[in-house]
């Protein structure tokens, strides 16, 4: 029965999500998806699947032709920034807010690789207190830091 | 040069989709 199938796909999707592994994710969404066409949370999982698996074209294209997925700027912004798109992820990252961290970062990779070293070293520079009270490892913000602050002379 | 950074890649998760299991 269909609906038992669709429970199914999901319980797949929902175990290869918690194993990582992507490539049966990407398949256990495409089978939800042939039973529940434009399933949200599917074609979520789908485009992040995608993304892991590092098929960033298809990504942006499955995030554009999609209105449920107009949310996933972020993710948009970073498949055009793994491809080397700048204009395109400076462009899409322009709707978020300047507050969240990860948008914050890769505004300031983007600007980096454009040169513009005076406005990616500001950035760059706020997101190292975050990261420090998060205890995260720091050495390669510290490094982008200090690499923005020598270029921008 | 900087460090080519994945953080925010870390960063990209799935949805929760507990609703559905
Ligand atoms: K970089």
């Amino acid at each position: 029965m269909a609906a038992d199938a669709a429970e199914e796909a999901w319980r797949e999707l929902i175990g290869s999500i918690d194993k990582d592994n992507h490539e049966k994710a990407l398949e256990a969404a495409n089978a939800v998806l042939k039973l529940q066409p434009n399933e949200p949370d599917a074609l979520r999982c789908k485009a992040i699947s995608l993304i892991h698996l590092s098929k960033f074209a298809d990504a942006i294209a499955l995030i554009k032709g999609q209105a449920a997925l107009s949310g996933m700027v972020f993710e948009r912004a970073y498949c055009h920034y793994r491809l080397n798109e700048l204009d395109p992820a400076f462009e899409a990252l322009k709707g978020l807010s300047e507050s969240d961290e990860k948008s914050m970062h890769l505004r300031a990779q983007l600007l980096y690789r454009m040169g513009r070293y005076s406005e990616c070293a500001p950035i760059y520079e706020k997101l190292l207190p975050a990261a420090q009270a998060r205890k995260e490892p720091l050495s390669e913000l510290k490094t982008n830091y200090a690499a923005a602050v020598a270029s921008s002379g | 040069k900087p460090a080519l950074f994945d953080l925010a890649f870390n960063a990209i998760e799935y949805p929760d989709v507990s609703a559905h299991a």
